[in-house]
C-alpha cells in the first residue's frame, strides 16, 4: 500500500491550493461604494472547495484498507503507458501552440501533426510517407476553409 | 391563431425561403459538427448575409442554422466524445459507448430523430402555449436563477455515482475558473495573480474544448497497439446504415422519456439566460432517476441518448417562445435572433404576436419544417462523418486536435484562447486520470458567471438570505438540488431502514414549493403530489417491519 492514498493525497493537495488561493482574494481590492465585495463569490467557493476536499480526505483515509482501492481504476492508474503518449502529444501541440505565431500557423500545425503521427505510428518508410501525405492534406484543408471560407485571420508566422 | 399560421405557412413555403432555411440548416450541421464553433458564432457568421434580404428569407435562414447547429452538436459528441456545444454534453454519456460498440448507425439515428421530435414537439408547445409559458418566465427572480444552478450543478455532480464527492469538486473547480479575472458587475480583478491578461478572464468554450478534447482523445490511447486500431473495432460492414424505422419505434416506445424530456428543455428555454447546456443535463439525470435500468446508463442507455437530444432542441423552442412573447431572449442564441429580428425592423413584445402574426407564424412554422429538413440533411451527411471512425486513432487523433486549435482560435482570434485549451487539456487529463467527472467542471465554467451575477443581484436587491428559502421557484430548486445530492445514496441503499419512506418524503417536499405558487393549477397540482406523497408514507410505514411485529 503508497504511504498515503491517493485520494488522500489528492485532498491535501487541493486543500494546500484552496490555502493559496483564498490568501490571494484578500489583496482584492474593491472601490468603496461596493455592497458585494468581488471577494466574496470566490471565497464561498473556496469554502466549498475545503469542506469538499476534507470529505475526500476523511472518505479516503477510512478507505485505505478496502480491497476496492486496491483495484485500478478504469480511468485512473499507475503512470505508464498512456502517459507517455500523452505527454508526446502534450508537447507536439505546446510545440504548435508556442511556434504558430513565429512560423505560422501551417507550418507548425503540419510538424504538430507530423510529430504526432510519427511518434505513435508504425516507423516504415511507407507508413512515413503516408503520414506526411495526411500530414500535409489535413492541415492545408483546414487552413484553406478556415482561411479562405471563414475568413478567420490565422498567424502567418513572424519569422517570415 | 389559425389565420396567423395559414399566413405563416404561405411564408414559409415560399421557394425562396425554403431555399434558405435548407441552406442554413446545412451550414449550421458542419459548423455544429466542429469542436470549437458554437451555434452563436454560426448565426453572427451569417446575419452580414442576411442584411440584404427581406425578413421573411434571413429569418429562415437564422432559424435554419440555429435547428441545424444544435444537431449538428450531436454528431461530434457521439462519435469522437468531444461535444461540439455545452449542449451536446450528456449525449457523449451514452452515444459514444453505443458507438464504441459498433451499433453507431443506431445511435446517430437515435440522436438525430430525438433532436426532430423534441424540436417539433417544442414547436407546436410555442404555437400554443406561448403567451402562458412566457408568464412563468418573469416570476423567475435572481434568486431563483441562482438556486436553479446550484441545482444544475448538484444533479451534474449526482450523476458521477460512487464519485459523488469528485463530482461536485469538479462543479465548484467550474466555478472558480469563471471566477478568474473581472468580476461582471463592479470590473474588480480577482484570482489573477497579477497577470494582466487573466483580467479578462478564460472563454468556457477553449476549456470546454480542451478539457474534452485531450482527456477524451487520450484515454483513448492506452497503448501504440491500440491507438493504431479504428476508435469502432466492432462495428459490422454495414452499420453505418442508419434505421431510421427501428430509431422512430424506439423513441415512441420511449415516450415518457421524450415527453418528459421535451417538458424539461421547454421549461429551461423559457427561463432567460440558461439554455441547452442545462437542460441537457436535468433531461439525462431525470431520465436515469426514472429508468428500470439505470445501471445500463453511460454504457450505451437508449433513453441516455434520447433524453438530451430530445431536451436541448426543445429549448430552442422554448426560447424563442419567451422571446416571441416578450422580447427577452433565453439565451445567447436567441439573442443574435432578437439583432436579426431588429436589424429588418422588427421588435417582439408582449403585442408582437397580434401585431405582426405573419412574422410571428413565420418563425414558428420555420422552427417546426427546419427539423424536417433537419433529419433529411443529417440522413445525407452523416454517412460521411461515421466513415470517421474507421480511421485509426492517432491519425484521428493528430487531425482533430489541429482542427480544434483552429475552431478554439477562431472564438476571439486569438492565441491565448488555444493556450487556454492547452492548459485546461492537461488540467482535464489530469482530472480523468484522478477519476473526477468532467462534465461537471464545464458546467461550472458555463453557468459561473450567471451565478454570480445573479447572486450579487440577489444580495443587492435584499441582502436577507432567507429570501432563498421563501421564495417558491428557489424553494423548489434549493429541494431538488438536495434531494439530488441524496438520490444516489438512496439508489445504493434501498435496503436501509429509511429507505421506503425516501420517495414519499421527497414528493412531499417538492409539493411545498410548487403549493405557494401564484395561480390555482400549481397548487392543485402541489396537492396532488403531496397527497400522493402521504398515502406512499402512509402504505411504507404500515409495511415496515416494526409495524408488522
Amino acid at each position: 500500500m503508497p504511504f498515503l492514498p491517493k485520494d488522500v493525497g489528492l485532498g491535501i493537495g487541493i486543500l494546500a491550493a484552496t490555502a493559496v488561493l483564498m490568501h490571494q482574494t484578500t489583496l482584492v481590492r474593491n472601490f468603496p461604494s461596493t455592497r458585494f465585495g468581488a471577494e466574496i463569490w470566490p471565497q464561498i467557493i473556496l469554502g466549498v472547495i475545503g469542506i469538499l476536499a476534507l470529505v475526500m480526505i476523511v472518505g479516503g483515509w477510512r478507505k485505505r484498507n478496502s480491497p476496492e482501492t486496491a483495484v485500478t481504476h478504469e480511468m485512473g492508474g499507475k503512470v505508464g503507458g498512456r502517459d507517455v503518449i500523452a505527454l508526446a502529444v502534450f508537447a507536439s501541440f505546446g510545440f504548435f501552440v508556442w511556434g504558430a505565431p513565429l512560423i505560422g500557423t501551417p507550418l507548425a500545425g503540419f510538424l504538430m501533426v507530423m510529430a504526432i503521427l510519427t511518434f505513435i505510428g508504425e516507423l516504415t518508410p511507407r507508413m512515413i510517407m503516408i503520414h506526411t501525405v495526411i500530414a500535409l492534406s489535413s492541415v492545408g484543408l483546414m487552413w484553406v476553409i478556415f482561411t479562405n471560407v471563414l475568413r478567420v485571420i490565422m498567424p502567418t508566422g513572424a519569422l517570415w | 391563431m389559425i389565420d396567423g399560421l395559414v399566413v405563416g405557412f404561405a411564408e414559409a413555403f415560399q421557394i425562396w425561403n425554403l431555399l434558405m432555411m435548407a441552406g442554413g440548416v446545412f451550414a449550421g450541421l458542419v459548423v455544429g459538427a466542429i469542436p470549437g464553433f458554437s451555434i452563436t458564432m454560426a448565426i453572427v457568421l451569417v446575419l452580414p448575409f442576411t442584411y440584404g434580404m427581406d425578413a421573411g428569407a434571413g429569418l429562415s435562414l437564422m432559424i435554419g442554422v440555429m435547428v441545424g447547429g444544435l444537431s449538428g452538436g450531436l454528431i461530434s459528441a457521439m462519435l469522437i466524445g468531444i461535444p461540439g456545444t455545452p449542449a451536446s454534453v450528456a449525449t457523449t454519456f451514452d452515444g459514444l459507448p453505443m458507438v464504441r460498440s459498433g451499433r453507431q448507425g443506431f445511435a446517430l439515428g437515435l440522436g438525430i430523430w430525438s433532436s426532430a421530435i423534441g424540436g417539433l414537439l417544442s414547436g407546436l408547445a410555442l404555437l400554443v402555449l406561448s403567451p402562458y409559458l412566457a408568464r412563468i418566465g418573469l416570476e423567475i427572480g435572481p434568486w431563483d436563477y441562482f438556486m436553479m444552478i446550484v441545482f444544475a450543478l448538484t444533479i451534474t455532480a449526482s450523476l458521477s455515482g460512487d464519485n459523488m464527492v469528485k463530482g461536485l469538486l469538479a462543479g465548484a473547480f467550474g466555478l472558480l475558473i469563471a471566477a478568474v479575472g473581472e468580476e461582471q458587475v463592479n470590473g474588480v480583478s480577482r484570482l489573477t495573480f497579477g497577470n494582466r491578461s487573466l483580467d479578462g478572464g478564460f472563454d468556457y468554450l477553449p476549456i470546454l474544448i480542451g478539457v474534452f478534447a485531450f482527456s477524451q482523445l487520450l484515454l483513448d490511447m492506452p497503448s501504440r497497439y491500440v491507438a493504431r486500431r479504428s476508435l469502432s473495432t466492432n462495428s459490422e460492414a454495414g452499420s453505418q446504415h442508419i434505421p431510421h424505422l427501428l430509431a422512430i419505434r424506439t423513441i415512441l416506445k420511449n415516450w415518457r422519456t421524450t415527453i418528459r424530456s421535451t417538458l424539461i428543455g421547454l421549461f429551461v428555454g423559457i427561463l432567460p439566460a440558461t439554455g441547452a447546456s442545462i437542460s441537457n443535463i436535468i433531461a439525462y439525470d431525470q431520465a436515469k432517476k426514472a429508468s428500470l435500468n439505470p445501471k445500463e446508463f453511460g454504457k450505451g442507455a437508449v433513453e441516455g441518448i434520447i433524453a438530451p437530444e430530445t431536451s436541448n432542441n426543445a429549448t430552442q423552442g422554448g426560447s424563442l417562445m419567451i422571446l416571441m412573447a416578450l422580447g427577452i431572449p433565453g439565451d445567447a442564441v436567441a439573442a443574435v435572433v432578437l439583432a436579426a429580428l431588429l436589424i429588418h425592423d422588427v421588435a417582439p413584445s408582449p403585442t408582437f404576436i397580434l401585431e405582426q402574426p405573419a412574422i410571428a407564424y413565420l418563425i414558428f412554422v420555420t422552427f417546426i419544417v427546419a427539423h424536417v429538413v433537419m433529419v433529411v440533411m443529417q440522413s445525407i451527411t452523416l454517412r460521411v462523418f461515421v466513415m470517421c471512425i474507421r480511421v485509426p486513432i492517432y491519425i484521428l487523433v493528430a487531425i482533430i486536435l489541429f482542427y480544434c486549435a483552429m475552431g478554439v482560435f477562431s472564438v476571439n482570434n486569438t492565441m491565448f484562447d488555444v493556450w487556454t485549451m492547452f492548459l485546461f487539456g492537461v488540467v482535464g487529463y489530469i482530472m480523468a486520470r484522478a477519476n473526477f467527472p468532467l462534465a461537471p467542471l464545464i458546467l461550472g465554467v458555463v453557468l459561473g458567471t450567471i451565478a454570480e451575477v445573479n447572486l450579487i443581484r440577489a444580495m443587492s436587491i435584499n441582502s436577507d438570505i432567507v429570501v432563498f428559502v421563501t421564495r417558491p421557484w428557489s424553494l423548489l430548486f434549493l429541494v431538488l438540488a438536495v434531494l439530488s445530492v441524496l438520490f444516489p445514496i438512496y439508489q445504493n441503499r434501498r435496503d436501509a431502514i429509511w429507505g421506503p419512506y425516501f420517495l414519499p418524503v421527497a414528493a412531499i417536499l417538492v409539493g411545498i414549493p410548487i403549493a405557494i405558487m401564484p395561480g390555482l393549477i400549481r397548487p392543485a397540482i402541489a396537492v396532488l403530489i403531496a397527497a400522493l406523497g402521504i398515502y406512499h408514507l402512509y402504505r411504507a410505514m404500515s409495511h415496515s417491519p416494526k409495524h408488522r411485529t
